[in-house]
């Protein structure tokens, strides 16, 4: 073997290794913190090269299984990497909860995906499109980008999987359990057939069934946003259309309550506090001609250290200077029908001031733009107890939005039968968070579709 | 199982069609003549990937010959070093094949290099150009690439000059729109990286010119995308 070769292989096994559950059990990126599509599409991308190319050299043939649970975009990437790079002895079964592919983001328009603006102001950052090999798509609304997914999906079928065996999926998946020491996956839900990059059920009635598989890849995401509905209070889900983007049109002004500090809560002050705000022009519109200059000096200072530490004093510091006109840009744009509380006390009431939320646990964009949002007054920060804040704020119960995340090792306990088997594992990612989006393939890996398939 | 890692990796479609109405009035310069037997043109462009520089080529090859198929090859991967391309990118010089009296003299050179890298000598081409482009600190951005069957095509040194005004007026152009991009359509800078080398290194036959190579002034990498800002 070649020292080249001797050097992949290795690659392929550290990274296999930080996906692993359980022998043959893998999760992606279920457990990382700062997760984007893009990000976990980069780990499917990952884990599949890494399984093939600790296989390839396998000479023996044999039919392989693989079982994806969640047909999301993570689910739909690995599945579609599959089909592309192992050959036409494996084939893979998707499991889905709801009734379609990529349901989150289907239909969604008023969330704008980019695919790394949240590494900004790394370089690259501000590259629309992905250049992913396996299912690429370019920024626009959540709508858009799961047409594209879901269209380059279509043509990974059509080019990989002609005869329609080796891609089956099952949706309305309830009951699913898997027994990780048997790479079992028992199930309840309807099989379909694909046509023309839909699927159909095949039946009226819902299989129930189990199978043992040769790999089982947990791709489920993080399961149920906490809070959405509790003491009275409804928010929609993050991918939900809603209107609180958009003016007030019967003349009133409304106060609202944001609970929560990370991406999801902090674009959602955003929207509620910024006229005319677009996620996909805001840098641009307040830095102006500055953005070149700005950029080249944040990516000067956003070295590892900074990465981990709260960025408040760094705001502060560079408020007069590389700031100042794009907080003067801001400050004009405030929006006159809405007065926002920022209620960010934080999991364990832990946050005080104002310092607290610049912690690490959201992107430098939306900590930068909150920061400056701050400065124009356009929201006021409140670190009381969930209840007290709505009745010191007096905040009709309808305008409440909770953005707290997920319960994401409750939602990955209700999945397993022996779940004593993969929590150790379960923990230790969590505290490591060691599967990197990097791009840990050898360029070149992923066989794409003909131009012909994609039309 | 077998994968040699030559499958494309995605080059967006702005740096494509950037690139193609280039192309195709370099091929019809070179076939003003005559038309040329198995022609294939195409650009070369350096990217990186987390900390890595290959070469990637930006376009499929000119002339199109199956409009179906024609662009499968774009986006293919590349060690810096590999064939003449290879040749410009470490050197920063154009390079061509060489001025061969007799066609025996050319096949033998070939037979032997086809024989290392394993190349069936029947089907590569006889007569070959490299034009790198640099930018304004003599880094490589682009790479010209065309192939022909037609024996000392590229040995005339009056056709190379010509191909090197060519892309001196492409680099005129990019450049002005590095300053004035059009609104929506940008030239998002790709990260420098350290070299990636592979096996492949250019035929015996190639041979560095002593013709200043085109240059940007403005642009550092070229890699053009419809944005939404």
């Amino acid at each position: 073997m070649s020292e080249q070769q001797a050097e992949i292989e290795a690659r392929a096994n550290d990274v296999k290794e930080t996906f692993r559950l359980s022998d043959g059990v893998f999760i992606v990126g279920s457990l990382e913190r700062g997760v984007t599509v893009y990000k976990q599409q980069v780990r499917a991308h990952n884990l599949v090269w890494a399984l093939w190319e600790l296989e390839r050299r396998n000479v023996s043939v044999e039919k392989r299984k693989v079982a994806v649970v969640g047909g999301g975009i993570a689910g739909l990437t690995t599945a579609a990497c599959i089909l592309s790079l192992f050959d036409q002895e494996t084939s893979v079964v998707m499991f889905e909860r709801l009734w379609d592919l990529c349901p989150y983001q289907q239909g969604c328009d008023i969330r704008w995906l980019h695919p790394r603006i949240y590494d900004w102001p790394d370089v690259g950052s501000r590259k629309p499109s992905t250049s992913l090999p396996v299912l690429t798509w370019a920024e626009g609304r959540a709508s858009d980008v799961a047409k594209s997914i879901l269209s380059e999906l279509n043509a990974f079928g059509e080019s990989f999987d002609t005869e329609e065996k080796r891609f089956q999926v099952f949706v309305g998946v309830t009951d699913l359990r898997i027994t990780a020491s048997k790479k079992q996956v028992e199930w309840k839900g309807t099989e379909t057939f694909r046509k023309n990059g839909y699927y159909q059920n095949k039946n009226d009635f819902q299989d129930v069934s189990e199978d043992q598989f040769d790999l089982v890849i947990i791709a489920s995401g993080f399961g149920f946003e906490d809070g959405l509905e509790s003491s009275g209070h409804k928010t929609e889900s993050y991918w939900r259309n809603e209107q609180i983007g958009q003016p007030i049109i019967d003349g009133t002004r409304d106060k609202f309550l944001i609970s929560g500090y990370g991406d999801g809560a902090l674009t959602d002050l955003f929207r509620l506090t910024i006229e005319r705000f677009r996620q996909d022009t805001i840098l641009y519109e307040i830095f102006g001609n500055e953005l070149t200059e700005t950029e080249t000096y944040l990516k000067s200072k956003w070295n590892d250290e900074l990465r981990q530490q709260n960025l408040f004093d760094f705001f502060s510091d560079n408020e007069s200077t590389f700031f100042k006109r794009a907080i003067e840009r801001l400050s004009v744009r405030i929006r006159k029908d809405t007065d926002v509380v920022l209620h960010a006390c934080g999991s364990r009431t832990q946050n005080k001031e104002i310092r607290d939320i610049f912690d690490p646990k959201s992107s430098f964009f939306n900590r930068m733009l909150t920061y400056m949002l701050f400065r124009c007054d356009a929201f006021v920060p409140c670190f009381l107890k969930f209840e007290d804040s709505l009745t010191a704020h007096a905040i009709n119960d309808k305008n409440v939005i909770r953005r707290l995340g997920c319960s994401t090792k409750q939602h990955l306990k209700t999945m397993f039968n022996d779940f004593e088997n993969v929590e150790t594992r379960i923990d230790e990612l969590d505290v490591s968070q060691p599967q990197k989006p990097k791009l840990f393939w050898v360029p070149g890996t992923f066989p794409v579709p003909t131009r012909q398939a994609k039309q | 199982m077998k994968n040699e890692y030559l499958n494309p990796e995605p080059v967006p479609t702005a740096t494509q069609l950037s690139l193609m109405p280039f192309l195709a009035a370099v091929q019809g310069a070179l076939t003003v003549n005559d038309e040329l037997p198995n022609l294939r043109l195409t650009m070369h462009r350096v990217m990186s990937r987390e900390g890595g520089a290959f070469l990637q080529q930006a376009s499929g090859y000119f002339p199109i010959i199956d409009p179906d198929r024609w662009s499968e090859k774009s986006g293919r991967i590349f060690p810096v070093n590999q064939g003449i391309i290879g040749k410009s990118y470490e050197t920063g010089a154009i390079y061509r094949t060489k001025r061969f009296e007799e066609r025996s003299e050319l096949m033998e050179e070939l037979k032997l290099a086809c024989a290392e890298s394993g190349q069936n000598v029947e089907e590569v081409g006889t007569s070959y150009l490299s034009v790198p482009i640099l930018d304004a600190d003599s880094n490589v951005v682009l790479v010209l690439y065309a192939e022909c069957k037609e024996m000392n095509f590229f040995a005339d040194d009056d056709r190379v000059r010509q191909v090197i005004a060519m892309c001196k007026g492409l680099c005129e152009l990019f450049d002005v729109l590095q300053e004035n991009p059009f609104p929506n359509l940008r030239n998002f800078s790709l990260e420098s990286g350290t070299p990636v080398k592979g096996k492949r290194t250019a035929y015996q036959i190639q041979e560095p010119l002593d013709l200043e190579p085109p240059k940007f002034e403005k642009v550092v990498s070229f890699n053009f995308e419809a944005s939404a800002a």
